[in-house]
């Protein structure tokens, strides 16, 4: 099932790109691919894109490697750079800013001494509103609705006419990042050039990518639980899959092997091959959800489901997946690959990954991650104060080996971290301060770690194995307006679906109706544009 | 309720005040100087309802126009009424929600506005004061919660791995599917809205059966009626203008069915059998980007509702009743 085009991530890996990583270690080259990634090859020709000057501070223990293994760090290193010598937003004033954030909201500036800290490293009021990442289209539509934006804003990758949202109401960046303009923003220079493809729009750059690396979601397991009940933490098939999940189960004891069908859908379309949101046919397009695999993979999990190896409240449920995932009410969740740190150093278990078998152990599929995770647009302005919002975030996005980079993810040593051996611990107070969602304003590239060896490896080994069967999405660097105004419209449309499915309140016959419906509400209008 | 109030005052007012000039009209000018004080008091509300609930009516001109939050409303096209195709049409999702509202609306005019009646009749026949203070705290008291925090009790109680379900999973009892079961969605969120804010609801009833004269009841049992006959000749008259005006105006809001309540609970139950107008309109416009046609229906909504509230009244009306406001 593996695509045969050439995609961007490939394009970069055979000119510029594998050049330049081969250079410098400790950089990663970022995946592309995604529903709602409309970077636009069409849209974006005739601007040129930000230079990549990879920014290798740190050498990493484990190198990247050139199809998209990310580079492993064992330990932070000690000696750090200053990055900035001055105040990045010396000038600004008030910065306000909107983003997301996925955890409890931190303290307000006013009782939040870490906040204060960063104001007075960076030389402005940031004046941060963090909404919750699942309320966040809403919240960013009613913003932009009301008129008044902030100084830099978050735009979702499914916020709808996203195109139209950026060229007419946002700053146009690229006099200020294009081409070698980049160079004066080192670490915004340090963004692979994948990640950039979706910012740029009709001949311009419009936004800072979030960028991502092309691993995408992972099924985390609790290896400890896996090991307790002497299960196989490596499935080679479906059925040896779903054996574990049952021997993960004990309904009595409220333990369940998944907390959410979604994930477990793609996990068992990517064992039967299902295409990357797209499939080209010579010069059309087929819908991943058009081939059959993709209605078995529905009709599969509602099997699962049926043999209660789900959380009960999994069918639409809001469910707190890490927590219950860390509390081992669930033992398998899929999520994005950064979570692996993030549940293993949250959690006091055994985070396992397990990487996708063959539906009758043939070969599977992994899907590429999106470039992105987001954007970060500006409000219009003078070009100075451009420059200082740029100047910001370059300071935001410096990378491992910079005093910015520990501020950033642990704040001030001594108050909010200490050094033990050379792990940095948070403070009681660093665990409530420091939880600014700084890292979706702009974040330097993932690498992996620093962490433990033994967890670095895990992840790598992990890398290594899925890495050979990463599919792109053939439709990635095709523009398609209606795929980016309808995103969510059509995926509610199939979240739907797939529920009523699973749930056993419809038919797995439904699903045809249901693509039927997708199609005419836009599937097919975005067929149209893909095939230009 | 607040234009009854002026209008029964005025009478009294004017008793109070001798007329002017020997019983001579006062002309408007005349009028407004002497309440100048009073309009004082009242204007910064009147300033607040015209700046919070009029001008932003004027926001509703996007349901003739195809509005970007990218480009301004003058900017956006007019599109003439083409946003009410999918009410004009019949969008099948549209018409779902429409059906979900309506019933959902008639169950719970017919199962939920009678209870606080009912239940502030008991309240107003509990003797001891102490004991009738303590439950009406205790009635009260579920009307403060947010939605969010009824619906997660109701989660955790009677949820698929709520308290009841995990408890009989452990002791092999039969389990409840409750939560997430689309056939008892109505029930459920009916049980929730009287479960909340039934208490609350006996408020103003209770204050309508204060002024009951109690002669009124002396006279009954000297009649020889007992309670029951108290009841329908005594207590029900004192409070039907009351129940005709809250009637009337839950009609007005027949077609708003808890939004907070319903979009907290679509989830597990799904669109088919959880999407009212509201939602509705919330997916479309704000989450679906279509605002303009999410503009439409909300409008439609407006106008039916305000439709129906001068129906019910003209109704009250030719009952003889006062209903929401008097004759013109």
């Amino acid at each position: 099932m593996r695509s045969t085009d050439v995609s961007r991530r490939h394009f970069l890996r055979m000119t510029g790109g594998a050049g330049l990583l081969a250079m410098t270690s400790g950089t990663v080259l970022a995946g592309c691919g995604g529903s709602s990634d409309p970077g636009s090859v069409k849209a974006t020709a005739d601007v040129t894109a930000p230079d990549y000057v990879p920014y290798g501070l740190v050498k990493p223990d484990l190198a990247a490697t050139a199809d998209g293994v990310m580079a492993g760090y064992f330990k932070y290193p000690r000696q750090l750079i200053d990055a900035y010598k001055d105040k990045p937003g010396a000038g600004a004033g008030d910065v306000s800013i909107l983003t997301n954030m996925f955890n409890p909201a931190p303290p307000g500036v006013g009782s939040n001494a870490y906040w204060k800290a960063l104001n007075d490293r960076i030389g402005a009021n940031l004046d941060i509103t963090m909404t919750p990442a699942a309320d966040y289209v809403s919240k960013l539509s009613t913003v932009i609705a009301g008129g008044d934006l902030p100084d830099l804003m978050l735009i979702a990758a499914k916020l709808p006419n996203r195109a139209e949202m950026l060229t007419r109401l946002c700053a146009d960046l690229t006099e200020f990042v294009s081409g070698k303009a980049i160079r004066d923003y080192p670490f915004l220079a340090n963004l692979p050039t994948d990640s950039w493809l979706p910012a740029m729009y009709k001949g311009g750059i419009y936004a800072l990518p979030i960028s991502r690396s092309v691993i995408g979601t992972i099924m985390f397991s609790r290896q400890d639980l896996i090991t307790a009940r002497s299960l196989n933490p490596a499935p080679v098939s479906f059925a040896e899959f779903s054996e574990v999940a049952r021997g993960l189960t004990d309904a009595k004891a409220n333990k369940w092997a998944f907390g959410s069908p979604k994930g477990v859908i793609t996990f068992i379309g990517n064992m039967l091959g299902v295409p990357n949101v797209w499939k080209k046919d010579g010069d059309s397009f087929v819908s991943e959800l058009e081939v059959p695999e993709r209605k078995e993979a529905v009709a599969r999990t509602a099997e699962l489901v049926k043999q209660g190896v789900f959380h009960p409240d999994a069918i639409g449920g809001k469910l707190q997946l890490r927590d219950l995932f860390g509390n081992g009410t669930i033992a398998l969740n899929s999520d994005g690959y950064a979570a692996w740190d993030i549940l293993a150093d949250t959690y006091p278990v055994e985070v396992g990954a397990m990487a996708v078998p063959g539906f009758d152990g043939g070969k599977p599929v992994q899907r590429e991650g999106t470039a992105i995770f987001a954007l970060t647009a500006f409000k219009k302005a003078d070009p100075d104060r451009i420059k200082q919002l740029l100047r910001i975030c370059d300071w935001l996005a410096a990378p491992l080996g910079t005093s910015e980079y520990m501020f950033r993810r642990f704040g001030v040593e001594g108050t909010d971290y200490t050094w033990k051996g050379d792990v940095p611990e948070r403070t009681g107070v660093g665990e409530t301060q420091v939880k600014l969602p700084l890292e979706y304003v702009a974040d330097a590239p993932h690498v992996l770690g620093p962490s433990t060896e033994q967890r670095v490896k895990a992840q790598r080994a992990y890398q290594e194995k899925i890495v050979p069967n990463l599919l792109a999405n053939p439709a990635a660097a095709l523009y398609s307006a209606t795929s980016i105004s309808k995103a969510d419209e059509l995926d509610k449309l199939i979240n739907a679906a797939e529920l009523d499915i699973v749930s056993g309140r419809k038919p797995i016959d439904s699903w045809d109706e249901a693509v039927a419906n997708w199609r005419r509400r836009g599937g097919d209008q975005i067929r149209k544009e893909l095939a230009g | 309720m607040v234009t009854v109030l002026p209008r029964r005052a005025r009478p009294s007012s004017k008793a109070a005040d001798p007329p002017v000039a020997g019983g001579k009209q006062q002309s408007s000018a005349q009028r407004f100087w002497r309440d100048r004080f009073l309009l004082l008091i009242g204007l910064p509300g009147i300033v607040l309802l015209i700046l919070f609930h009029y001008v932003p009516l004027l926001g509703n001109v996007i349901a003739f126009k195809d509005y970007q939050p990218y480009l301004t409303i003058p900017e956006s096209p007019w599109v003439g009424l083409d946003n009410f195709r999918i009410v004009i049409d019949g969008d099948p999702e549209f018409v779902n929600a429409l059906v979900n509202t309506l019933v959902i609306s008639f169950v719970q005019l017919v199962l939920v506005f009678p209870v606080p009646i009912g239940l502030a009749l008991l309240l107003n026949s509990l003797m001891s004061e102490r004991l009738k203070r303590i439950a009406q705290s205790v009635l009260y008291l579920p009307h403060f919660m947010s939605w969010v925090i009824v619906v997660a009790i109701f989660q955790h109680m009677l949820g698929n791995a709520g308290l009841y379900n995990t408890w009989a999973r452990v002791h092999d009892l039969p389990l409840l599917s409750i939560i997430g079961n689309p056939d008892l969605f109505i029930p459920l969120i009916t049980s929730q809205v009287i479960w909340k804010d039934a208490g609350w609801g006996t408020i103003i009833f209770l204050a309508a059966m204060s002024r009951v004269d109690t002669q009124l009841y002396e006279s009954v049992a000297v009649d020889g009626g007992g309670r029951m006959r108290q009841l329908w000749h005594v207590t029900l008259p004192t409070i039907r203008p009351v129940i005709v005006l809250l009637l009337i105006l839950r009609l007005g809001d027949v077609l708003s069915v808890g939004f907070e309540q319903i979009f907290l609970q679509q989830g597990p139950v799904g669109l088919d059998a959880s999407e009212v107008l509201d939602t509705y309109v919330y997916n479309r416009g704000i989450v679906g980007g279509n605002w303009g046609a999410a503009a439409a229906v909300g409008l439609m909504k407006g106008l039916i509702g305000t439709v129906l509230v001068l129906a019910a009244n003209k109704v009250a009306h030719l009952f003889g009743e006062r209903g929401v406001y008097a004759k013109w």
